[in-house]
């Protein structure tokens, strides 16, 4: 009799709270790897933007032998009048010439590429002079407007920041970029106040592959295209200066320069570092941990760790100093 | 001797622990570069700076992105890196001291970015420069302090 009632007798007590436990070990397990699975997935369309872009450039340099410039005509850098600025202000990005090579001909066709992209002639603030020898071309209605047009290839689906430029173009608010050109910081003139523009032209053995009005060909990189970065991601939050446009160069918005680090946070006064806000212009960065992508001039992507120092990542940018890429 | 029911909760207890284990796996950092403490004064024509920003950059194979710091009234700093490490790696570094006054001769909000700001270098080029700066430090275990005098005329 006790044997046939033990038998069919339920579970006891020990035994639900042990399933229990189970039941809530695997569901803390599996949140945390569904949101991971989720920046991974994000990561990988980042990545593989990267690569789309980097393979444009190279259509374009077998188009026109040349890679596209990182921009044209910028008015906000430092010149004197029959100075080192352009004549023609189009501050005009790179981007804009290399959309007919991303399957963007519509929006290539509607673009002017006569007129400027951002009216800017004069520096920001704070007593940085203009190109003073340059004048605006055209109106920039029409660019100016259509700067804001949303492209994914464009944009990291991993960074939550800002989806416009902080920087108007004159004719509006552009969408903002999460990848550029790898050009110097010393493209906007800024610590000259003279003649700052068209930086690229006077770098010499600092050359990057890219810098205003740059027309690099791909035999020009010495130290081999697989060792030089050809294009940075950065983020669409930056603290001090502004994110960046596909569309329109303006105030500081050079493009990608990996010397000073990868992943330099902003942290206010006494408070806590804010992740995925980047410190200052210009410099690259990434939400995914510990690191970047770069696409090299090969046009293969790297994920590249925010553990390298600002001298060797400033080597890998440079496009024929002679050193060894020791990039990690 | 174990009935099938007890079987069970063994096997049960078994994977609660296999499941815990690999849970407990997860969640390790990298070890950080070695840094050294860097400390100093600014003294500009003998009397200490305050407000001022000294900023290492790393030169040649220093490791690290440097490391920057402010100086209290008594123009001491001490140097952190951007990750906010106390101090910055061995090696070569270019040193800027800079200090930015507003127009009206008020120092800048601290959380106002510097590239949007009004506020001016105050300092000679030649020690508030990126490019133009002439002091160096050699940063090593037995070299951590730096003190700078500086001559409001330059030279």
């Amino acid at each position: 009799m006790t044997l046939v009632f033990s038998a069919r007798r339920g579970f006891t007590l020990i035994e639900l709270l042990v399933v229990i436990a189970i039941i809530a070990v695997l569901i803390g397990l599996l949140v945390p790897a569904v949101q991971k699975v989720r920046e991974a997935a994000n990561r990988m369309s980042c990545t593989n933007n990267l690569k789309q872009l980097a393979l444009a450039c190279h259509s374009y340099e077998s188009s026109y032998g040349r890679l596209p410039p990182a921009g044209k005509g910028y008015g906000w850098c430092a010149s004197t009048a029959g100075g080192t600025g352009d004549t023609s202000i189009l501050n005009m990005s790179g981007w804009v010439l290399v959309l007919s090579h991303l399957e963007q001909s519509a929006l290539d066709s509607q673009l002017n590429k006569a007129a400027c992209f951002s009216n800017l002639n004069t520096a920001w603030c704070c007593g940085f002079t203009g190109n003073a020898n340059g004048t605006v071309a055209g109106s920039v209605t029409v660019n100016g407007a259509l700067s804001a047009t949303v492209i994914k290839t464009f944009v990291c689906p991993s960074d939550p920041g800002l989806a416009t430029v902080e920087y108007n173009s004159g004719g509006g608010q552009g969408a903002a970029i999460n990848y550029d050109f790898i050009a110097s910081r010393s493209d906007s003139g800024l610590g000259t106040n003279t003649n700052g523009c068209n930086y690229w032209n006077r770098a010499g053995a600092s050359r990057y592959m890219f810098g205003e009005n740059s027309a690099t060909r791909l035999s020009d990189v010495l130290d081999g295209t697989s060792n030089t970065f050809m294009i940075g991601e950065t983020c669409k939050n930056v603290w001090n200066g502004s994110n960046l446009s596909w569309a329109y160069r303006s105030w500081v918005m050079t493009g990608v320069d990996p010397n000073g680090g990868l992943n330099i946070w902003y942290t206010p006064t006494g408070g806590a570092t804010q992740y995925g806000n980047l410190s200052s212009w210009g410099q690259a960065g990434s939400i995914h941990t510990a690191g970047a992508n770069f696409a090299m001039g090969d046009a293969s992507v790297r994920f590249v760790r925010d553990s390298n120092s600002s001298t060797i990542l400033s080597r890998a940018a440079m496009m024929s100093d002679g050193t060894v890429n020791n990039v990690e | 001797m174990l009935n099938d029911r007890g079987v069970d909760t063994m096997r049960t207890v078994f994977f609660l622990f296999l499941a815990l284990g690999f849970s407990a796996g997860c969640g390790s950092s990298g070890p950080g570069l070695p840094l050294t403490p860097v400390t100093g004064t600014v003294m500009l024509d003998g009397v200490p700076v305050a407000e001022a920003k000294v900023t290492f950059f790393p030169q040649l194979e220093t490791k690290g992105n440097g490391g920057w710091g402010i100086t209290d009234a008594s123009g001491k700093y001490a140097l952190k890196t951007p990750q906010g490490g106390t101090g910055v790696p061995d090696g070569a570094y270019k040193v800027t001291v800079s200090l930015r006054r507003n127009p009206d001769g008020s120092l800048p909000k601290p959380d106002e970015p510097p590239i949007e700001s009004k506020a001016k270098e105050t300092l000679p080029a030649i020690y508030s420069n990126e490019s133009k700066t002439t002091l160096k430090a050699d940063v090593s275990s037995s070299a951590k302090q730096f003190d700078w005098s500086l001559k409001a005329k330059g030279k």
